[in-house]
C-alpha cells in the first residue's frame, strides 16, 4: 500500500500530472464517442470515485480532502465530471442522429408542450426543498471555517487565495505577477466576452453537438478544464506549506526544502552559451527574449494562416483571426512557460526589472 | 384522455408523495438547527451551578429553620404580645394622642395648599413688580406719572403678599414642630413594640429572601418558559456574562477593541464565597481578598479575567477560550474531557496557573519587589544574578546598576594560575557544584573533545595575556588555621559565602575549595582590602588585622578539592587550533590571504587570536570584566517583548514539547543547546547558550519573569506608578540586595539574618534594620555607613565596610527613612529638656535601674562588664548622637513592637507607669523625661570629666 501511495505520489509531480492530463484530455476529445458511452463513463467514475474512498483511509488524504474550505471543492470536481461528460454525451448523440440523417434530439422534442403548472413549477419546488435540506445538513456538519483576527504579521502558510482564484495563484509560480495577476485575467475577461463576435458560426444553436463546433469546444474545454479547474484542484489538495508541492498523500511538512534555482533566458544565452558577461543595456540584454516573444506572437499566426488555419482565416477575416490567435496563443503560453520551468528552470523570457516587465 | 396525459410529464400523486416527505424532513432539519443552536456547553454548567446553589441556599435556609431560631422567634412572638396586653391599660390616652395628630395632619394639609397657591402669586407679583421697576428705570427722565403710581401699586401689593406668606409660614412651622413632639409621644409608648416588630420583620424576611432565592433558582414551568428556545431572548436565567474593561484592551493587529470577558459565563462561583472546594469551573478564586471581589484591588469589574490569565475572554466554551495546561497530565485529562488541544488561532493563549505571576509585570513593573509574586520577583531577580542579562537585552531593565554575575577578570594573573582555569573553564561543576558560572563546553550539541579543548586552552591563554599584573601587598608571619576556622565562623563571613556545611546564603562563592584555587599572599591581600584587587568587587572588609588575615587565608587554603586537582588539563589539538584560526581569518580575506597570514603568525599568535575570537563568540564579557571587550554588545537576542513574539518565530528543530512560548522557554533552560538536535550546522552556527546550574523551581520563576516580557498594552492610568516615597524605599532596595545585608540582617519582616542561627543568643546575631530608618539620625546613619563604629561591643560578627560613596549612602538612608514615613528634614528634631524632667529622669533611670545594662560612660558594657548575654545592651553615650530622639519615646512605650526579640524590657505596658510617685504617675511624661535625660547623658559625662 504505501509503496502505492509512494508511486501516486510520484506521479503527481507537477510536470507529469499535468503532461498526463494534457494528453488525457486530447485523447478523450479524440475518441469522444467511446469516453461518452455510458458503460465507459460509469467505470470511469467508478474507478474514480473507488480511488477517492480508498485514499479516504490515508490520514493526510482525508484531513485535506474534508477540510471544510474544501468540502465544495470535492463536490465541484464530481459534478464537472458529470456535467462535462453529460452535455459531451448529449452532443455526441445528436451527432449519431444527424448522420442517420435524423433531426435532433432538441428538433423532435420541439412540438411537444406542457404546461408550467404542475410540469415546472411543483418540480422546482421540490428541488428547492431538496436543495434546502442539503444546505442546512451540511451547515449543521460541518463548522465554518473562521479563524482568528488578522495579524499582519503572521501569514498563514499556505496562503490560498479564495478557491476561484487558485488558478491564478498556480499561474503566479510561472508567471511576472504583472502578467499573471493582472494581464491574463484581463484577457479571460475580455476573450469570454469576445467570443460571440469572434465566433459567428450559427452551427450549434439550440441543440447540443459535438462534431459540427469541434475546435470550438475543445479550444474552450482545454482552456476551462485544463487550465482553470485543473489548476484549482492542485491549488486545493497538491500546494502545501510555501506552496511547495505535495503529493495527495504526502504529509504538509513545513520545513520541506524544494531546489529552485531559476534563471532568464538572456543568462542562458550570454553565460552559458555565449560564455560571455551580460550586457548591461536592457535591451542588447532581452533582444533574444524579445525578439522570441515577437516571433511567438507575430509569425505563429502568418505561418498558421498560410497552412493549416487557411480556412479559418478566409472565414473570419483579418482582424477576427488576428484576435482569435492572439487570445488562444496567450492561453497555449501557459502550459509552455511551465515546461519551459520544469525542462531548464527559465524564469523570465524577457527580463527587464529597470521597467517592471517580465514575461 | 391521451392527450391529458402527456400534459403531465410527471405522476403528480408521486411528487405529491415526494414533497410529503421532503416537507416532513425539512422540518425535521429545521428542529435539528433550532436544538444546534440552542445546547450549547455554558448551559451545561449554568444548570449544574444553579443545582449547586440551590443545594448551598437550601443548607442556609436550614441554618434559618433551625429550632433554635424558631424558638427565639416564638419568644419574640410572646414578647410582642405581652407589651401589646400591657398597652391596653394606655389605650385611650394613645387614641387621644393619634386623634389629635390627624387632626394636626389635616391642618397642616390645609394650609399647605393655601402656601402653595401665595407662594406662586408672590412668584407672579414679583415678577411684574421687578418687570415694571426695569422698563422705567431706563427712561428714567420721563418716567410719566401714571406709570410711578403704578410701580407703587405693585410694591405694595407685593409687600402684602410677602408678609401674607411669611405668616403663614411660621404658622405651619409651629404645626409641624407640634406634630413632631406629638409623634414622639407616640413613639415612646410604642418604643417596645415596634422594635420587636421589627426584629421579627427582619428574621422573617431574611428567610424570604432564601425561600424567593430557591424559587428563582429552583427549575419551574417558568424558569423553562423564560429559558426555552424562540423565547429565551426577554429575560432568560441562563445567559451569558461578560465584563466589559472599556479602557483596557485586546490587539488584534488592526484595531484595538475594549475587553470583554465571558469567563464568568461558566466560572460562577469565582467571586463568591462557599465554593472553594466545589469541582472546576465552580471554584471560588483562591485569593478573593487580592483578587476578583469587588472590594479587592484587582475588583473583576475593573480588570477582568483575562487581563491576568490571558487567553481569548471572548469565547464561551472550553476549547476556543484557550485553556492552557499546567502539566502533561493535566493535558491529557483535558483531552479526553473535553476535547481540549492547544488554540491555534490566537496570540495569546492562557497562561498555566504556575506561570500566571508573569502578568503582575504588565503594571508592576517599577516594583523590584512586587507582593504576593513570588515566582515572579525570584525569576526577575535571577535573570539579573545569573547573567542572563548580560547577553539578552530586556529594555526597562537599569542596566547601570546591575553588576555583572561573574569577577573582573582583568587582573586573573594575579589570582590564579592557567591550569586551574583551564579544568574549572571545561567542566566549572566539577570545582565547585554549586557555582553560578554556567558550563559551556561538553553539552549536547559539543563537537569533539579535541576542539573543545583547544577551545578551552586559547580562550584560558588569551584571558591570561589580557590581564594585567597584580602583586599583592607583602604580609609576613604565619596563620594559625584553628584560629582563622572560628574567625570565618564568628566576624560574618557566613553571611554571604558557604563553607562546607555551613550555609546561610549562596550569595557569594562557596568557599569549600577554595584551597584549590588560590594561594596564601593573594588570599591575606583579598582579605585585607577586596578593593585593592578589584576595585569594582561588592566584597567588603571586614578590617581585619594581618594577624587576623593570616589565620583566616591559612585556614581557608586548606579547603581542597582533591578529585579537581587530579584532573588532567585540556591539551592544546594543533590540528583543529590551525582549523579554527583559519575559519575565523577568512572572513573577509580571500583563501591566498589566510594561508599568508597563517603563515606569518607564531603558535601564539594563533592561540591568543583564536581566544580572542572565542571570548567574542563566546560573550564571556557579558559575565567578566575582560580588557579590550569593554564596549561589545550583548550576544543574544533582545527579550524585552519575547512573550509577544508570534509562535513560529521560534526555531523547536525537531523536538518534541508543545509549541508554547513557556515550553520553549522551559526547555531551552534546561537544555540549552537541544534545538540543534538533528541539524547540520557549522561550528558558529551552532547554538552558544551555556548551561545554568538551575533547580526545577529556579527554571519555573524564571520561566514566570521571560513569559511576562511582552509588549504592553496598559493605559498609563491603570499602571502601579510610585510615589515620592515609595520610588525612594525602590532605589534603595536595589542597593541593598546587591550588597547583601539580609545575609546579616533582618531587612524586612522575617526576610534575611539567618547568619543568626550560629549564635546562641538572638542578642548575639546582628541586630534587625527593620525601622531603621525611625530609629537613626540621619548624619549618625551616613557616618556609621562609612565607616561603621561600635554600638554592640559583645557582637563578634563586624559590621563590614563596604567603601559606599556618598550617593550610594544616601539612596539607603532614603530608603530606610521612607520606608519608615519618616520626613525627610535638613536638622533632626532634638529634645528640649526642662530642668523638671531631667530631675525626674535622673530619678526614673535610677529606679528603672537602667544601669544594670547599660553603660554610659565610655567604653564600658553594663555595670560590671561581666554581665549575661540577656543582659547586653548598647551604651546609652551613643543615643544622642545615633538616635532620633522621637524614636527613643516610641521604643520606650514599646520596646517589642520594634524590635521582637529584644532584650530591653518595657517598663510602660499600656502606658502604665510602674512608679506612680514621679511626675503624678503620668507614663507619657516619664518616658519623655526619661528620653530627656538620656539624650544629655554625654554632656553630663563631659562634666564629670572636666572635673
Amino acid at each position: 500500500m504505501d509503496a502505492l501511495k509512494n508511486f501516486i505520489d510520484t506521479i503527481s509531480s507537477p510536470q507529469l500530472f499535468i503532461t498526463a492530463t494534457i494528453i488525457g484530455f486530447f485523447v478523450v476529445m479524440h475518441y469522444v464517442r467511446f469516453f461518452t458511452k455510458t458503460p465507459v463513463f460509469l467505470t470511469f467514475l467508478g474507478l474514480f470515485t473507488t480511488f477517492f474512498l480508498v485514499s479516504l483511509t490515508d490520514d493526510h488524504f482525508r484531513k485535506i480532502v474534508t477540510l471544510p474550505d474544501n468540502v465544495p471543492i470535492v463536490g465541484m470536481l464530481f459534478l464537472i465530471i458529470f456535467f462535462t461528460w453529460f452535455s459531451l454525451r448529449k452532443g455526441v448523440d445528436n451527432d449519431i442522429r444527424t448522420e442517420k440523417g435524423e433531426p435532433t434530439f432538441e428538433k423532435s422534442e420541439a412540438n411537444e408542450k406542457l404546461f408550467v403548472w404542475p410540469n415546472l413549477v411543483y418540480t422546482e419546488f421540490l428541488c428547492m426543498i431538496l436543495a434546502t435540506i442539503v444546505l442546512l445538513i451540511w451547515a449543521l456538519a460541518l463548522q465554518a471555517p473562521l479563524e482568528e483576527p488578522a495579524n499582519p504579521t503572521i501569514s498563514p502558510n499556505p496562503s490560498k487565495a479564495p478557491w476561484y482564484f487558485l488558478g491564478l495563484q498556480e499561474m503566479l509560480v510561472y508567471f511576472d505577477p504583472w502578467i499573471a495577476g493582472v494581464v491574463l485575467p484581463v484577457l479571460i475577461i475580455v476573450g469570454l466576452m469576445a467570443i460571440p463576435y469572434l465566433d459567428k458560426n450559427k452551427k450549434g444553436n439550440g441543440y447540443y453537438t459535438f462534431k459540427e463546433r469541434k475546435f470550438a469546444i475543445v479550444s474552450f474545454l482545454f482552456g476551462f478544464l485544463v487550465l482553470w479547474i485543473f489548476l484549482i484542484v492542485i491549488g486545493t489538495f497538491l500546494r502545501g506549506p510555501n506552496w511547495n508541492f505535495f503529493g495527495p498523500y504526502e504529509v504538509w511538512d513545513v520545513h520541506k526544502v524544494v531546489p529552485s534555482v531559476n534563471i532568464n533566458l538572456s543568462e542562458i544565452i550570454f553565460i552559458k552559451w555565449f560564455q560571455t558577461a551580460m550586457p548591461r543595456f536592457w535591451f542588447t540584454r532581452e533582444i533574444f527574449g524579445i525578439i522570441l516573444v515577437f516571433v511567438y506572437f507575430g509569425l505563429i499566426p502568418i505561418v498558421l494562416a498560410k497552412t493549416l488555419f487557411k480556412k479559418f482565416f478566409m472565414e473570419m477575416g483579418a482582424i477576427r483571426y488576428g484576435f482569435l490567435m492572439m487570445l488562444l496563443l496567450t492561453t497555449v503560453a501557459l502550459p509552455i512557460k511551465m515546461y519551459l520551468r520544469w525542462l531548464f528552470n527559465i524564469k523570465y523570457i524577457v527580463a527587464i526589472p529597470e521597467y517592471f516587465f517580465n514575461i | 384522455m391521451a392527450d391529458k396525459k402527456n400534459e403531465f410529464l410527471y405522476n403528480t400523486a408521486k411528487l405529491s408523495v415526494i414533497f410529503g416527505i421532503a416537507s416532513v424532513i425539512l422540518f425535521l432539519v429545521v428542529l435539528c438547527v433550532i436544538v444546534d443552536d440552542y445546547s450549547r456547553e455554558w448551559k451545561k454548567y449554568q444548570r449544574s451551578f444553579n443545582k449547586m446553589q440551590v443545594e448551598q441556599t437550601k443548607g442556609e435556609l436550614e441554618e434559618l429553620t433551625k429550632k433554635t431560631r424558631q424558638k427565639k422567634m416564638a419568644r419574640i412572638e410572646k414578647k410582642l404580645k405581652e407589651e401589646e396586653e400591657s398597652l391596653k391599660e394606655q389605650k385611650t390616652v394613645l387614641k387621644e394622642k393619634e386623634k389629635q395628630l390627624k387632626q394636626l395632619d389635616k391642618e397642616i394639609l390645609l394650609l399647605d395648599t393655601d402656601l402653595k397657591s401665595q407662594q406662586a402669586e408672590l412668584e407672579a407679583i414679583k415678577y411684574q413688580f421687578e418687570e415694571q421697576r426695569a422698563h422705567s428705570d431706563e427712561h428714567l427722565v420721563q418716567v410719566e406719572v401714571s406709570q410711578e403710581s403704578k410701580l407703587a401699586l405693585l410694591k405694595e401689593e407685593l409687600n402684602r403678599w410677602k408678609i401674607l406668606v411669611g405668616e403663614n409660614k411660621s404658622i405651619k412651622g409651629e404645626l409641624i414642630f407640634q406634630r413632631t413632639t406629638l409623634e414622639n409621644e407616640i413613639n415612646s409608648i410604642l418604643e417596645n413594640k415596634s422594635e420587636l416588630v421589627e426584629s421579627l420583620a427582619l428574621m422573617r424576611s431574611e428567610e424570604k429572601r432564601v425561600k424567593d432565592k430557591i424559587k428563582n433558582l429552583k427549575p419551574s414551568l417558568f424558569n423553562a418558559f423564560r429559558n426555552s428556545p424562540m423565547f429565551d431572548f426577554i429575560a432568560p436565567t441562563l445567559r451569558i456574562r461578560q465584563l466589559v474593561m472599556e479602557d483596557l484592551y485586546d490587539d488584534l493587529s488592526f484595531v484595538q477593541v475594549p475587553k470583554i470577558d465571558r469567563c464568568t459565563t461558566c466560572h460562577l462561583g469565582i467571586d463568591l464565597k462557599g465554593f472553594e472546594d466545589a469541582p472546576q469551573p465552580f471554584t471560588t478564586h483562591p485569593n478573593l481578598d487580592l483578587y476578583v471581589s469587588s472590594s479587592s484591588p484587582h475588583a473583576m469589574e475593573t480588570f477582568g479575567c483575562t487581563s491576568c490569565h490571558s487567553g481569548n475572554g471572548q469565547a464561551i466554551d472550553f476549547y476556543h477560550a484557550g485553556h492552557a495546561a499546567n502539566s502533561n497530565e493535566q493535558a491529557h485529562e483535558w483531552e479526553e474531557k473535553y476535547d481540549w488541544h492547544p488554540l491555534k488561532h490566537w496570540a495569546e493563549p492562557m497562561l498555566p496557573l504556575k506561570y500566571v505571576e508573569s502578568s503582575c509585570l504588565q503594571c508592576h513593573d517599577q516594583q523590584l519587589v512586587i507582593p504576593e509574586a513570588v515566582e515572579l520577583n525570584e525569576g526577575r531577580q535571577l535573570f539579573e544574578e545569573m547573567g542572563c542579562v548580560g547577553c539578552h537585552e530586556v529594555k526597562g531593565l537599569p542596566e547601570e546598576e546591575i553588576r555583572k554575575a561573574g569577577p573582573s577578570l582583568k587582573r586573573i594573573r594575579g589570582k590564579v594560575d592557567p591550569g586551574w582555569t583551564a579544568k574549572w573553564l571545561k567542566d566549572p561543576k566539577s570545582f565547585r557544584p554549586d557555582t553560578k558560572m554556567p558550563s559551556f563546553f561538553g553539552l549536547s550539541n559539543a563537537a569533539s573533545e579535541e576542539v573543545e579543548d583547544t577551545q578551552v586552552h586559547a580562550i584560558v591563554t588569551y584571558l591570561f595575556d589580557q590581564s594585567e599584573e597584580f602583586v599583592p601587598e607583602e604580609i609576613t608571619g604565619e596563620g594559625d588555621a584553628e584560629q582563622g576556622q572560628k574567625l570565618v565562623k564568628e566576624i560574618g563571613c557566613l553571611g554571604c559565602h558557604s563553607v562546607g556545611e555551613d550555609k546561610v546564603s549562596d550569595f557569594a562563592p562557596n568557599l569549600s575549595q577554595i584551597g584549590s584555587k588560590v594561594n596564601v599572599p593573594w588570599l591575606v591581600d583579598w582579605l585585607k582590602n577586596p578593593k585593592h584587587y578589584n576595585p569594582e568587587t561588592s566584597m567588603p572588609s571586614l578590617r581585619l588585622t594581618d594577624q587576623e588575615a593570616l589565620d583566616v587565608a591559612a585556614f581557608l587554603v586548606t579547603l581542597k578539592n582533591e578529585p579537581f586537582e587530579e584532573l588532567a588539563e585540556p591539551e592544546l589539538n594543533q590540528d583543529a587550533l590551525e582549523e579554527m584560526v583559519r575559519e575565523d581569518l577568512r572572513e573577509g580575506l580571500t583563501d591566498k590571504q589566510v594561508n599568508e597570514k597563517l603563515a606569518s603568525m607564531s603558535q601564539d599568535e594563533k592561540v591568543v587570536y583564536l581566544g580572542e575570537k572565542l571570548t567574542n563568540f563566546y560573550g564571556c564579557y557579558a559575565c567578566h570584566d575582560i580588557s579590550g571587550f569593554e564596549d561589545a554588545t550583548r550576544i543574544g537576542v533582545e527579550l524585552t517583548h519575547e512573550s509577544s513574539k508570534p509562535m513560529e518565530q521560534f526555531d523547536f528543530g525537531f523536538v518534541d514539547v508543545p509549541h508554547t512560548h513557556q515550553s520553549f522557554y522551559q526547555t531551552k533552560i534546561k537544555q540549552p543547546r537541544i534545538f540543534d538536535q538533528g541539524k547540520e550546522k557549522t561550528r558558529k552556527e551552532k547554538l552558544r547558550m551555556p548551561q545554568f546550574n538551575l533547580t526545577e523551581d529556579q527554571r519555573n520563576s524564571l520561566v514566570t519573569y521571560l513569559s511576562g516580557l511582552k509588549v504592553n498594552h496598559v493605559p498609563m492610568n491603570r499602571l502601579k506608578l510610585l510615589d515620592e516615597q515609595e520610588r525612594l524605599v525602590e532605589d534603595g532596595k536595589r542597593l541593598i540586595r546587591d550588597m547583601n545585608c539580609a545575609g546579616c540582617h533582618e531587612v524586612d519582616t522575617g526576610v534575611g539574618g539567618d547568619i543568626g542561627k550560629y549564635v546562641d543568643d538572638s542578642v548575639m546575631a546582628p541586630p534587625s534594620i527593620v525601622g531603621q530608618g525611625a530609629r537613626v539620625q540621619g548624619d549618625w546613619f551616613h557616618e556609621f555607613l562609612k565607616a561603621p563604629s561600635e554600638i554592640r561591643p559583645w557582637l563578634k560578627t563586624r559590621m563590614p565596610t563596604f567603601g559606599f560613596t556618598d550617593e550610594e549612602i544616601d539612596v539607603i538612608i532614603k530608603h530606610f527613612r521612607a520606608e519608615d514615613g519618616v520626613e525627610e528634614t535638613f536638622s533632626e528634631t532634638k529634645a528640649q529638656p526642662t530642668e523638671e524632667s531631667l530631675a525626674a529622669g535622673a530619678l526614673l533611670f535610677d529606679q528603672l535601674r537602667c544601669i544594670q545594662c547599660h553603660a554610659v560612660t565610655e567604653g564600658m558594657v553594663g555595670s560590671s562588664g561581666e554581665v549575661s548575654a540577656s543582659e547586653l545592651a548598647p551604651n546609652l553615650l551613643l543615643s544622642r548622637d545615633r538616635l532620633r530622639h522621637e524614636w527613643i519615646v516610641d521604643w520606650l512605650k514599646n520596646p517589642d513592637a520594634l524590635m521582637p526579640g529584644t532584650g530591653m524590657p518595657g517598663y510602660f505596658p499600656d502606658l502604665q507607669s510602674p512608679l506612680p510617685d514621679i511626675l503624678e504617675g503620668d507614663a507619657m511624661k516619664q518616658i519623655i523625661a526619661l528620653r530627656d535625660y538620656v539624650v544629655q547623658l554625654p554632656e553630663e559625662n563631659d562634666k564629670k570629666k572636666k572635673k
